[in-house]
């Protein structure tokens, strides 16, 4: 539960924070949590084996009135849901310096902390906060990286997980997605009126927003590029249309509307054109929308079912799932050819292909032993492997770096969030706290 | 009546004509006096004849076109009731039709990633198939349904794919392709929420859903 994740406040407070300050912060922060109640709740189920030791020290704020969020505790979350960091408790820190003077490299070394993250918080002129950062080897005694973020009165969490993301590369070599959001859809069949949803929220869970509410399903959300726009696939006249909508003004539009599917919109690399599933010409077939133009072209012509478009990194080719071998399996169509050549072998249900950045992997749902598992087949060896051993998992969107990957699964009958590394090493699960929640899609980097 | 009323005119006149000759010829009681009057009161009683004839033409005339607008009235009421009575044994059929229609299964079910249609469900169809090419106007649509398992719009095309299979069941039984209607819903819409094979199998349909009758 949220409220069980309440930050532990530091012991010894910093200098400059008052006792009207420190309480006033407590209610800040149990005021928040209402706020909380349609987020998502992360818990993790499986880390690496020896995950890096980190300690990140509470922030310091030189500000009058108390923050409601805590920089450092959003930093700490993001690298331990990556699985490959263990952080630090604060109760067992021996000290919270902010700045490199005050860091005494013995204290964390006695704790065998091997890195150190610290920082300050400051207002801005306009209302808004600065966070100044700093990571330090603490065996090399060094400091390895720092910067500073800032942005407006209601981005402190975001300006935490640039932090993150900074940290992460520093360490990891790989850029971090921890600033990112992930759209998602819930269901609940048991309340009435019944609803379907179309959501978004941080890539942590926090901050939930509802983009779209309605009786009909509602299904297929796709980021734009840019990550302020979301493409989906909505029933609420009855019968499938395809939208877009910005997720800021909540403006919207409806791009197709043919008898038959309307489905699976995909948004282009270059953000300019939507792939998706069309039935108007007797059954599904891929077509691409210029989005300038408004020129649809055909991709595929074939009898058997041809779906669930997702564009190479290049934009010079089409994955796409098609039973035209009898069994669903991924195909690759080169778009200024035509060319159609088949991606997967193994196993007689492969469906839903996207890759990651660099296209290097194929993420897909496939079937093994009458269950349905998120898998990853390294296309340069031709390897297929399990990401995840539970069944009905499906939806497998990859983070913008590639490192994780979300998708839905079933616990105890309800469609729960969960992500997985790349190398399947790192899990967790998001459970809602209403309904089910299903079709996660992670944005690219927010700009 | 009628006759007995002509019958009571034609004797007043002729005891009136009869009158008459005796008054003209004052007490005279000769002979010649008494031919004329006679002849006065004969020509007197042929002249109301005639018009007594002519009246009573006139008035059977008049009499005769009440009866025939009568009659045609009458008739016209029996035509009516008649179409009354057709027309309604038609909404009766109708009704009937449609009822059995309505009493027809109305969800078509089937294997996992298949759109074959089995054998069990062709005499529901064969009867929505008579229902639609007797009544042209009506309209319906076939929503394809498939079970959660497989991806999701993999699914959508699947119960699509249910649908095309049940519609072409249909129009090759004489069913115009335009009284169809294929949506599907993929597993977005699962009638039975269970994760067993048997809720399972419910959920992999085509509901024939009727627009119009």
């Amino acid at each position: 539960m949220r409220v069980n994740k309440m930050i532990q406040l530091p012991q010894r407070a910093p200098k400059t924070m008052s006792i009207s300050v420190f309480s006033a912060a407590v209610f800040s922060l149990l005021l928040s949590f209402s706020a909380w109640s349609q987020s998502l709740v992360i818990e993790i189920t499986q880390g690496v084996d020896n995950p890096v030791p980190i300690a990140v020290v509470p922030f310091q704020w030189s500000g009058v009135n108390a923050l409601n969020e805590d920089v450092a505790q959003v930093i700490d979350a993001d690298l331990e849901r990556s699985g490959q960091f263990k952080s630090l408790k604060r109760s067992l820190m021996l000290s919270f310096p902010y700045q490199k003077d005050d860091v005494y490299y013995r204290d964390w070394q006695y704790l065998a902390t091997e890195y150190l993250v610290i920082g300050q918080v400051l207002p801005t002129s306009t209302g808004g906060y600065q966070v100044d950062y700093q990571l330090f080897d603490v065996q090399r005694q060094d400091a390895i990286a720092g910067g500073r973020f800032s942005g407006g009165k209601n981005d402190l969490r975001a300006l935490g997980h640039s932090v993150s993301d900074a940290v992460y590369e520093a360490l990891t070599g790989l850029k971090g997605a921890f600033r990112t959001r992930i759209a998602y859809v819930a269901a609940d069949k048991k309340v009435n009126p019944s609803y379907y949803k179309l959501l978004v929220a941080d890539a942590d869970g926090y901050n939930a927003k509802e983009i779209l509410k309605s009786s009909q399903p509602i299904m297929s959300p796709s980021w734009s590029r840019d990550a302020t726009k979301l493409a989906y696939v909505s029933f609420e006249t009855n019968r499938p249309a395809i939208y877009v909508q910005d997720i800021t003004t909540g403006q919207r539009e409806r791009i197709k509307s043919f008898k038959g599917i309307n489905g699976a919109p995909a948004w282009s690399p270059d953000g300019g054109k939507l792939a998706m599933v069309l039935s108007k010409d007797g059954n599904a077939e891929i077509y691409v929308l210029d989005l300038t133009s408004k020129r649809l072209t055909r991709v595929t012509k074939h009898y058997g079912i041809d779906t669930e478009p997702a564009w190479s990194v290049d934009g010079k080719h089409i994955l796409f799932t098609s039973d035209r071998g009898g069994k669903p399996q991924i195909y690759q169509v080169t778009l200024d050819s035509g060319w159609v050549e088949r991606l997967t072998f193994e196993g007689d249900y492969n469906a839903r292909g996207s890759l990651t950045h660099d296209g290097r992997f194929l993420v897909l749902v496939s079937r093994h032993d009458d269950q349905f598992h998120i898998a990853v087949q390294d296309l340069q060896r031709g390897t297929m492997s399990l990401l995840t051993q539970t069944s009905l998992d499906e939806s497998p969107s990859v983070a913008p770096n590639g490192s994780m990957v979300i998708y839905s699964t079933q616990v105890g009958g309800r469609d729960i969030l969960a992500a997985v590394s790349i190398d399947g090493k790192v899990k967790f699960n998001i459970p809602a706290n209403e309904g089910v929640v299903r079709e996660p899609a992670w944005s690219p980097y927010l700009n | 009546m009628q006759v007995g009323n002509l019958s009571k005119i034609i004797a007043s006149s002729v005891l009136v004509a009869f009158l008459t000759a005796c008054s003209s010829t004052g007490e005279t009681t000769d002979a010649s006096a008494s031919t004329q009057a006679s002849q006065v009161a004969a020509e007197a009683a042929a002249l109301a004849e005639a018009q007594a004839l002519k009246d009573a033409q006139a008035q059977a005339a008049a009499q005769a076109q009440v009866e025939a607008q009568a009659q045609a009235q009458a008739d016209a009421n029996a035509a009516q009731q008649a179409a009354n009575d057709a027309a309604a044994q038609v909404l009766a059929q109708q009704q009937q039709a449609q009822d059995a229609a309505k009493a027809l299964a109305h969800v078509i079910y089937f294997d996992f990633d298949q759109s074959t249609i089995k054998a069990e469900f062709r005499t529901a169809l064969n009867g929505h198939a008579a229902y639609l090419s007797q009544n042209p106007s009506a309209r319906i649509v076939l929503e394809g349904h498939a079970d959660e398992r497989g991806t999701r719009e993999y699914n959508i095309a699947l119960g699509e794919r249910r649908g095309n299979a049940v519609s072409r069941y249909l129009v090759v039984q004489g069913v115009s392709v335009d009284a169809i209607e294929v949506v599907s819903f993929g597993e977005e819409r699962p009638v039975n929420a269970g994760h067993d094979s048997a809720s399972l199998a419910e959920n992999r349909r085509v509901e024939v859903r009727y627009i119009n009758y």
